[in-house]
Parts: structure tokens; C-alpha cells; sequence
């Protein structure tokens, strides 16, 4: 048995919290097994059933995930059996000559490297924590085919030393497929709903002008329900667009399409305006405060974009005669907006798991509808500028929303 | 000088909508409406409208080729591509005088464009 392998025995058996009896049974495990750790788990009974070593290697072949140890230089040194499963190779199965890396996708190397990197320790890239981080690979297994590995890491100290690493992989392929299926059905909708929500709204301006031309005195109803109209086929137009951008964002193919000089005052102005009816319709006032500033270059459709969801986000989650503050300060880092309203508000669960796609807390489905979509596409495309989005609320007493804009989008 | 239009797009739905929106809010002529890339060639390279609205994508051909085509055809009028997804068209770039209108906007940057023709 090779040292490396020792190694990764002494982190899962603490042999100094045994007795001489169960280190003499762990040692006749270690010589009657001819490679117990990449061994198959075994239901059968033998000396040193009872000790840690052995519920542990069990523990591990039965787990659906498997585990790779690495030395300190990154060299293979061995694998679970579970780990062999999953590529679909015999026991005693050793990675290619070229290394590991040669079974990962070519697309997926740069971020296995760097997520290497990053556990051990590379002081140019964010310090790994193993607790929370992970990356997605596709694998080639025995057959030829990729599969979708989520892989974890640690690293193995001995005396405050790294000695090794330890990176887990499971497979995620399923989760992966099942969120392209989503993107590709979120796309398809979109892309299908898009040409009736732009003849509805085109109709419409139609009908106004018709209306305006004909002057007679039409019932109050009329010009009122063309406006109720307009109102709900633009909240379509942007669900509509939601559902693309969240598509996209899932399969990193969102891009700003243009730069331009804005002047983030009159969008917020118009934005107001293009929300009278929602706000309207809650008895939502909306006020707002801007100090004067420098332009900011970015995508103004979708700056208003965040601007609009926003906005509509604090008047629905706002209570029946609320009031909603927009202020906007130029700063030393970007233009600093902040959206205050009088709502709702969040528990800290949730403020957590805002942007998951689809997410929606209980309370919110019972004060408004949504798609849950909106939030997660509007900070998308915050970061997309270089900017930040904070989230702060209370429980029934409301919702800051901060977003922090460069002035110039790199 | 009045102006006039081509309008092709495989939806006739948008086409007529389009079609109705230029004529009634913009008082521009419609003299032509294609439903693939075939007709929308055939009719433009005929009609020599003073711009031509193309939808991106209609199958079996897509609005590019057709643009292709008619350049290669002596027409040089703005061409307007409508784009079920927005587009930088970066892969166009070879074009003169085409301009992307997202489908996404509704009529919006319809408007927005003959703002800036003075039409």
C-alpha cells in the first residue's frame, strides 16, 4: 500500500483516540484486505469489523458520491470505490498518463484548474471555503460519455502542513439537464409569446389613435379600459422578456447589447410614469429624490428595465396606501439607487434565496402575483453593468432595495 | 415625398399590425407584404420602397439572406430587421444601413427609429 493512501486512512481513523486493541485491529485490516479503500464495500464479517476504518470505508462505497485523494503537488493517489462507480471503471482503476485533467471536459479545464487553485491556496484567486464552494464538470467515463460532476474539495493538514486534498464529485447530470430543459422552454415561450405582445401593444396605439380621431364623446369606460389594456399587455411584454433574459442568464449567453449617455434622472422619471396604473391601482404614492449627477453609460432599456421591476416589486409588496421612495446620489464608486417601501417586507430565509429562479415565499404568493423571475434577471443585469444589488428588510415593516452603478460599464 | 414600405414576416398577424401602425399613426405608404424571404426579395427589388422591414427569422430562408440578396440587387433603402431576440448583428456588419428593431419593444422602437428618419 502506498504512503499516499496511508495518509488518507490516517484522516478518517483518529488512531490516537484507540485502543492498542482496536489499532492492532485496525493494522490486520490493513494487511487482510488486499485494497480495502478502493475495495467494494463488503457485507462480510472479519477482524476489525468494529473499527472506524472499516464503517468508514463502507460508509464511502455506498455513498453516490465518490472521492479522489490528491497529494500536496496535485498527483492522483487514489480513489473510492464509489468514485469508480460513477466513471463506470473496475476496481483498482488509475486515471490516464496525461493526469486527471484529461478526463474533464476542454471546456470545463479552466475551471477545474481554478477551482484547484483556489484550494490550494493560490493568493492571486478568492480563497477557497470548502464548506459552500463547488463547480460543475462534465466528466468522460468509461463509455466515452460526459457526465455533469458537482465537485467539492478540502485540503488535508498534518501538523498545520497541507498534506493533501480530498475532492468529492456527484452526479448532477440530471440537475443540469433538467435546468437546459428550463432555459430552452423559457426561451421557446418567449420567443413565441413575443410576436403577440408586440401586435397587442401595436393594436392598441392603433385604437387610441383611432379613438382620438373620431371625436365623439365616448363613455369614460372606453379610453379607461385602453389604458387598463396597454397596462396589463406591457406587464407581458416584460414578464415576456423576463423569461428570455432568465434563459439566457442560465446558459451565460446574456450580453448588453448597447452603451449609451443616460441621464438616470429622466429614466427614473419615466419609469415612474409607465407605473401610474400599477401604483394606481394599490394606492401606492411614489416620490422620488435625485441629486444631481454625472451621465452613467449603459444599456438604458435595461437599466430601466431594473428600474421598472423594481419599482413594481415595491408597489406590489407595498401595503394599500403605502408609500414608495426612490432616491438616486452620485458616489464616489457609481451613482447609488435606492428603492424604500412601506411593504411586506422579508425574513432573512428569504432575502437569502431571492434570485434563485422561480423562487417565491409564501407570503408573497398570497399578496401578488409573479413568476418569481424578475428579481434574479434585475440583479443579472445589475452585475452585468460592474454593478451591486443589496437587499435589507423587516418583517412587516418594509424593503430597502440598493443598487450600486458605476458610471462607466467595463 | 411620400414614404413607402415592404413589410415581410412569416406571422400575418404582426405583418398586418405593422402594416396598419405605419399607414394610420405614420401616414407611410405599405406597397408590399411578403410572407418568406423569396417574396420579400421579389417585392422589394420591384416596388424600390424608400425602406424595407424585414422579419430575422422566416423559415424555410431568414431575413438576412433576403437583405443579401437585395443589396446584391441594387437596392440600397434602409433595411429594418425585426428580431424576435435582441441582436447586436455583429455578424452583419457587411451590411450598409441596417437597422435591428426588437420585436420585444412592440412598436416603441419602431417609433423611435422614424423619429430619427423624420418620417
Amino acid at each position: 500500500m502506498n504512503s499516499g493512501k496511508d495518509t488518507l486512512s490516517g484522516t478518517f481513523v483518529r488512531t490516537e483516540d484507540l485502543t492498542e486493541e482496536q489499532e492492532a485491529a485496525v493494522e490486520s485490516a490493513n494487511e487482510s484486505a488486499p485494497d480495502p479503500y478502493v475495495g467494494p464495500a463488503t457485507s462480510e464479517l472479519r477482524a476489525g469489523d468494529h473499527n472506524a476504518r472499516y464503517l468508514y470505508e463502507t460508509a464511502l462505497g455506498a455513498l453516490p458520491t465518490g472521492v479522489i485523494h490528491l497529494g500536496a503537488d496535485g498527483a492522483f493517489l487514489g480513489a473510492t470505490s464509489a468514485m469508480e462507480r460513477l466513471l463506470g471503471h473496475p476496481p483498482g482503476w488509475e486515471p490516464p498518463e496525461g493526469g486527471l485533467l484529461e478526463l474533464v471536459h476542454p471546456d470545463d479545464q479552466e475551471v477545474g484548474i481554478t477551482a484547484l487553485a483556489r484550494l490550494a491556496g493560490d493568493p492571486a484567486l478568492e480563497p477557497w471555503d470548502s464548506t459552500t464552494d463547488s463547480v460543475d464538470l462534465r466528466v468522460r467515463n468509461a463509455d466515452g460519455d460526459y457526465r455533469w460532476l458537482e465537485a467539492h474539495g478540502t485540503d488535508l493538514r498534518q501538523d498545520s502542513q497541507v498534506a493533501g486534498y480530498l475532492v468529492s464529485f456527484t452526479d448532477v447530470t440530471s440537475r443540469v439537464e433538467a435546468t437546459q430543459y428550463r432555459s430552452q422552454f423559457f426561451r421557446t415561450a418567449a420567443h413565441e409569446l413575443r410576436a403577440p405582445v408586440a401586435t397587442m401593444l401595436g393594436r392598441l396605439d392603433i385604437l387610441e389613435a383611432t379613438l382620438e380621431k373620431v371625436k365623439v364623446d365616448l363613455p369614460t369606460t372606453v379610453p379607461a379600459t385602453v389604458e387598463h389594456l396597454r397596462s396589463s399587455a406591457l406587464r407581458m411584454q416584460r414578464l415576456v422578456g423576463d423569461l428570455m433574459d432568465s434563459a439566457r442568464m442560465d446558459s451565460g449567453e446574456f450580453n448588453l447589447v448597447r452603451r449609451e449617455n443616460v441621464d438616470l434622472a429622466a429614466l427614473i422619471t419615466k419609469e415612474i410614469a409607465d407605473l401610474a396604473v400599477e401604483a394606481g391601482e394599490r394606492n401606492v404614492t411614489i416620490t422620488k429624490r435625485v441629486t444631481p449627477g454625472p451621465k452613467v453609460t449603459v444599456d438604458s432599456v435595461r437599466i430601466g428595465q431594473v428600474i421598472a421591476n423594481l419599482l413594481s416589486n415595491a408597489c406590489r409588496y407595498g401595503r394599500n396606501g403605502g408609500a414608495v421612495m426612490v432616491t438616486a446620489d452620485p458616489t464616489r464608486d457609481g451613482w447609488c439607487i435606492r428603492f424604500v417601501d412601506t411593504g411586506i417586507g422579508m425574513d432573512a430565509e428569504t432575502v437569502a434565496r431571492l434570485g434563485e429562479p422561480l423562487f417565491r415565499a409564501e407570503r408573497a404568493k398570497e399578496h401578488a402575483v409573479g413568476t418569481g423571475l424578475g428579481f434574479a434577471v434585475t440583479k443579472g443585469i445589475v452585475e452585468a453593468h460592474g454593478g451591486t444589488l443589496t437587499v435589507e428588510s423587516e418583517l412587516d415593516r418594509g424593503t430597502t432595495v440598493t443598487v450600486l452603478l458605476p458610471y462607466e460599464t467595463a | 415625398m411620400t414614404v413607402s414600405v415592404v413589410i415581410a414576416d412569416d406571422d400575418p398577424q404582426i405583418r398586418d399590425m405593422w402594416a396598419d401602425w405605419l399607414e394610420l399613426l405614420r401616414g407611410i405608404e405599405v406597397v408590399g407584404r411578403a410572407s418568406n424571404g423569396e417574396e420579400a426579395i421579389e417585392r422589394i427589388l420591384e416596388l424600390r420602397p424608400t425602406f424595407a422591414m424585414i422579419d430575422r427569422s422566416m423559415p424555410p430562408g431568414d431575413g438576412i439572406s433576403a437583405i443579401r440578396s437585395v443589396r446584391a440587387g441594387g437596392y440600397t433603402g434602409p433595411c429594418i430587421v425585426v428580431s424576435g431576440e435582441e441582436c447586436e448583428g455583429a455578424d452583419e456588419s457587411d451590411l450598409a444601413d441596417v437597422h435591428y428593431v426588437s420585436k420585444a419593444s412592440g412598436p416603441s422602437a419602431l417609433a423611435t427609429f422614424l423619429d430619427g428618419m423624420g418620417w
